[in-house]
């Protein structure tokens, strides 16, 4: 329990004093995540929208890869990652190894399918006739999907919510391509795996109860514009 | 020719290798309301969502307002010409308002003769007093009378009703299908009318095409 009691008061300590290195590494796993989720939502909501209407020869193969990549595991891709990105590797020559850049393509490939995945169970599960109205009123392909995307609003959130969750929350990724780099690449998950480490459980928990704050804060305000779509529609 | 806002030849349709439509010869003058009748399952809808331009999945030649929509954009441009209402009735979240506004910016009309489409159409329809209330809150039948004023408001050149009555109570029905005599008759506006009462057919359209297994069966002009 002392453990618990000095974690929460060195939390309090280091926000109250404003630890940079603290700030700095929130700041930085914000940022990936950030980034991460909205590269996945540029790509995996117009695909997953694309992908409920679609018939093409191995479409099913490729919804079953998507779902398949719904469940990842972040080892697997950060092991594939740090291939890609390694000196002799594919795409070596970028040398993005050890980068937040290479942490925030581990963690697209991570939300991505996420995204995608349940934006597809989104479209479909809406009225089939929403499509042919809508066309018929004139929409173009863009405003279609405008319309698509605002009448399936509150499980895109959640699509939203659960690619933000995936990638804040994950750390063998992010450990394998950052390298857990001080003040670079070092980001909240992977210092709380360094400090528990060390046997510095009291800063560990300090971060914990940062990226618990942190996530709960992110889920909070996509719940309140979510739950205020909900009163409105 | 030049009268005919839809010439539809050869059509033919498939649905997992099953031939579902084959249309020889379908026309459609100007100012004409055509019935399409038959029982469910004929093929009313498939082909409705052929000569709308919804389904572009089909083999054979269709002309609209005289000419062949090619490509994206002029089917589009066509699309924008034509209104549909469906079996059951599409309500879009927003208010009553918002569903009649939706059709009229996809078309790109100004928000001043926007408004103005949706007091008239609203007035048609006598659901003026809905106007600032929440869509999905109306009744079937009012939400029915939304998707005729939401189609009316666009001012279509061709319109396609797709058993716009069906669902509805006696009183709501009728009601609706007086209004709809009205707007059939004295506008001049040509439509397809699709349903499988042939009492309700009777009274708003000038031909009747009966439809059975994806095939006009009888051509009869009243």
């Amino acid at each position: 329990m002392s453990i618990i009691y000095e974690g929460l008061k060195e939390a309090i300590i280091l926000i109250g004093r404003g630890d940079p290195e603290l700030f700095q590494i929130t700041w930085l796993s914000l940022e990936i995540s950030v980034t991460a989720v909205l590269i996945s939502m540029a790509l995996g909501i117009p695909l997953g929208t694309w992908l409920a209407d679609a018939r093409f020869f191995g479409r099913r193969l490729f919804i079953s890869l998507i779902n398949t990549g719904m469940g990842l595991p972040p080892v697997v891709v950060g092991l594939a990652v740090v291939i890609l990105f390694w000196r002799s590797g594919p795409l070596g020559w970028l040398q993005l190894l050890y980068t937040p850049a290479a942490m925030v393509v581990a963690q697209v490939i991570i939300a991505f399918p996420i995204v995608t995945g349940i934006t597809l169970a989104a479209i479909q599960q809406l009225d089939s006739k929403i499509r042919v109205q809508t066309l018929s009123l004139g929409a173009s392909r863009w405003q279609l999907m405008q319309v698509l995307w605002r009448e399936a609003r509150l499980p895109l959130l959640a699509a939203v919510m659960a690619g933000f969750g995936g990638v804040i929350s994950e750390v063998g990724a992010v450990l394998m391509v950052g390298g857990n780099i001080k003040g670079d690449t070092r980001v909240l998950t992977t210092a709380i795996v360094l400090e528990t480490r060390m046997g510095r459980f009291e800063r560990a928990i300090a971060l914990a109860i940062i990226l618990l704050v942190l996530v709960f804060s992110v889920n909070l305000i996509i719940t309140y514009v979510q739950q205020q779509g909900s009163q409105n529609g | 020719m030049d009268d005919e806002l839809i010439c539809a030849g050869n059509i033919r349709k498939h649905v997992r290798e099953r031939e579902i439509l084959t249309i020889s010869h379908l026309c459609v003058k100007k100012n004409e309301v055509v019935g399409l009748y038959g029982p469910n399952g004929a093929g009313k809808s498939s082909l409705l969502r052929i000569l709308s331009l919804i389904d572009n999945d089909y083999q054979g030649n269709l002309s609209l307002f005289g000419h062949a929509p090619k490509g994206y954009k002029d089917r589009l441009r066509s699309r924008r010409r034509m209104a549909m209402v469906l079996d059951q009735p599409i309500i879009y979240q927003g208010t009553v308002r918002d569903n009649l506004a939706l059709g009229l910016k996809f078309r790109g009309v100004s928000n001043r003769e926007a408004e103005e489409k949706i007091t008239w159409s609203l007035k048609l329809l006598g659901i003026e007093h809905l106007r600032n209330q929440r869509a999905e809150r109306l009744s079937r039948g009012e939400a029915q009378r939304l998707c005729l004023a939401r189609a009316l408001a666009l001012s279509p050149e061709l319109l396609f009703l797709d058993e716009p009555l069906s669902g509805l109570d006696v009183a709501t029905r009728d009601n609706l299908l007086s209004t709809l005599k009205k707007w059939l008759r004295k506008d001049g506006q040509t439509s397809i009318y699709v349903s499988h009462d042939l009492a309700e057919v009777k009274q708003l359209v000038d031909r009747i095409i009966y439809i059975a297994d994806g095939r006009l069966v009888d051509n009869d002009t009243r």
